[in-house]
């Protein structure tokens, strides 16, 4: 939804019977970190963290918010390994990249504009919710990968398996977002989960990790996707960034002419947004182990945690540091 | 490597900034790569991470500069950018409370994951705006000093503090490098003269990334 904090707030004062007018939005993180969210903020909801919840409180009352269990996300929690067990890599990668074609073909281009230019004043209402989407949900599986490594931890093979069936389906965005949740340092620190990889699943893992190699500008994961036909989900991280240095690199305007260089790059940007996108996704599920409705509807709502205090609490407990 | 002289050995260092979205961290890229550049000139850069050659009393030394712009929402990718740095240049924004508070927390991953290896600094941008500011340099002053960090205040905007910034800390991963090699510093780096002799888009040193074991 593309509300801002003032109309949020208008409305939760219409369906409640307290008058909310002069109150504040504030999101609550996993830590019980709150955050005040400016009333000139739009897509508030789709802007909140993985776990984070929104509240909204007369301004005067806010030091005094206590949180009650399960409004700061879910803490410790196992993994869904009996799930994970029973489906097939390949179906799974099948279905995730389903979820995920359709929360990128959702994207608008000019949506990666108004995120890059986020902060500075633009007139109209500019909307970021789809491209907010799909942030997050990168960021899911990046976090995702990790719970369910903690939860578990015995299923780094399969998510080997996994990685590299994504991969074939197109899926770099998905492919590289687990990958990169497995270097996150709650999980790189468990030495004895990783020894006892094969050594086939530690060359995919290898291999993944260089195309996130940022050296060169990110030359390995260039080359790479260069030689991809559509349909592709290129990696948004990546994306972003260029065009976040194409912005703040260089001015819009030189004595009040239009920096047309600059244009050009990021059109760019857009058009390679375009290329990954010019034929759609359109292939049949593999030899289906589970039914489709189960496998979606787990997909689309995994749960995760997204702190990394308690994903490094788990990984103490997993393996304790010597 | 023993038959190189500490003299004519071209130490590689890489330097990730990060911080939180909008704090500058570009800007103070740009600013200090791109210094010999005059206002008026039109340079339209590609996305790409910057290095810089420095001559530093005669040791020569090659940055790269490891930038995360937009990438704040993804944290996992931290750990892609950090990995084998020398240096750390950890970027907040006087004007904003939030911007320091994520600072501290990667200064905690940065010790756990690099230990002591890693040369921190602890870079308040923005003074410009010094009538906004909300966090005090004693404070951040005092907490840097209290995690074995340097810290500096930096405008990117005027230019200020930002050859300091980098110089200070090429210097202290120098010695920190002949540290390690066991070989005594025998010039004293008190002088803070920089000598820029060229700076160019790609470095040209690939970092090999090990398997993920």
């Amino acid at each position: 939804m593309p509300h801002g904090a003032h109309p949020v707030r208008l409305f939760a004062t219409d369906s409640s019977e307290v008058d909310l007018t002069n109150s504040t939005c504030m999101r609550a993180t996993d830590d019980g970190e709150r955050i005040i969210i400016p009333d000139r903020r739009t897509c508030v909801a789709t802007g909140l963290s993985l776990n984070g919840a929104l509240f909204i409180s007369p301004k005067e009352h806010l030091d005094a918010l206590i949180f009650v269990a399960g409004q700061m996300g879910p803490g410790v929690m196992d993994g869904t390994g009996s799930f994970l067990e029973s489906v097939s890599s390949q179906e799974l990668a099948y279905w995730l990249t389903v979820t995920d074609w359709e929360a990128f073909q959702c994207i608008h281009p000019y949506e990666l504009l108004y995120k890059v230019l986020e902060g500075e004043s633009l007139s109209g209402q500019p909307m970021t919710g789809n491209l907010d989407v799909f942030i997050r949900r990168t960021s899911e599986l990046q976090y995702w990968a990790a719970t369910e490594i903690l939860g578990s931890h015995e299923e780094v093979h399969q998510s080997g398996c996994l990685v590299s069936s994504c991969q074939e389906y197109g899926n770099v965005n998905g492919a590289l977002a687990i990958v990169s949740g497995l270097s996150t340092p709650a999980i790189s620190r468990l030495n004895h989960t990783w020894e006892k990889l094969p050594t086939r699943i530690r060359k995919v893992f290898g291999e993944l990790e260089g195309l996130t190699d940022p050296s060169r500008n990110h030359r390995r994961y260039r080359m790479y996707v260069g030689t991809l036909k559509p349909p592709v989900i290129p990696y948004m991280p990546i994306l972003l960034k260029d065009m976040t240095f194409s912005h703040e690199g260089n001015q819009t305007l030189l004595d009040s002419l239009v920096n047309f260089e600059k244009m050009h790059l990021l059109a760019q940007s857009l058009r390679m947004m375009r290329a990954c996108r010019a034929r759609s996704w359109e292939i049949p599920p593999p030899p289906s182990t589970k039914s489709e409705a189960e496998v979606r509807s787990y997909v689309t709502s995994l749960h995760v945690i997204d702190c990394e205090r308690i994903l490094n609490q788990m990984s103490q407990r997993v393996e304790p540091r010597r | 490597m023993s038959s190189n002289t500490a003299k004519n050995k071209v130490h590689n260092f890489k330097v990730v900034l990060l911080g939180e979205g909008c704090v500058g961290k570009t800007s103070v890229i740009i600013r200090y790569v791109e210094e010999r550049f005059d206002e008026k000139h039109v340079s339209t850069l590609q996305a790409a991470f910057k290095s810089k050659r420095l001559n530093l009393n005669g040791t020569r030394v090659n940055l790269s500069l490891w930038d995360t712009a937009g990438q704040e929402r993804f944290h996992a990718l931290g750990p892609i950018y950090y990995r084998d740095a020398d240096g750390a240049v950890l970027l907040y924004d006087v004007t904003d409370e939030d911007s320091f508070t994520r600072v501290k927390n990667w200064v905690k991953e940065l010790r756990t994951m690099l230990g002591h290896d890693i040369c921190m600094c602890i870079v308040g941008n923005k003074v410009d705006l010094e009538r906004s500011r909300v966090v005090a340099a004693e404070d951040a002053e005092q907490y840097a000093k209290s995690v074995g960090a340097k810290h500096y205040l930096t405008s990117a905007k005027l230019n200020k503090g930002i050859q300091e910034l980098f110089s200070d800390l090429t210097q202290w991963m120098v010695e920190k490098a002949k540290e390690k090699e066991g070989v005594k510093s025998t010039s004293a780096f008190s002088a803070n003269t920089v000598q820029v002799l060229e700076s160019e888009e790609e470095p040209a040193v690939g970092t090999t990334f090990p398997c993920c074991g």
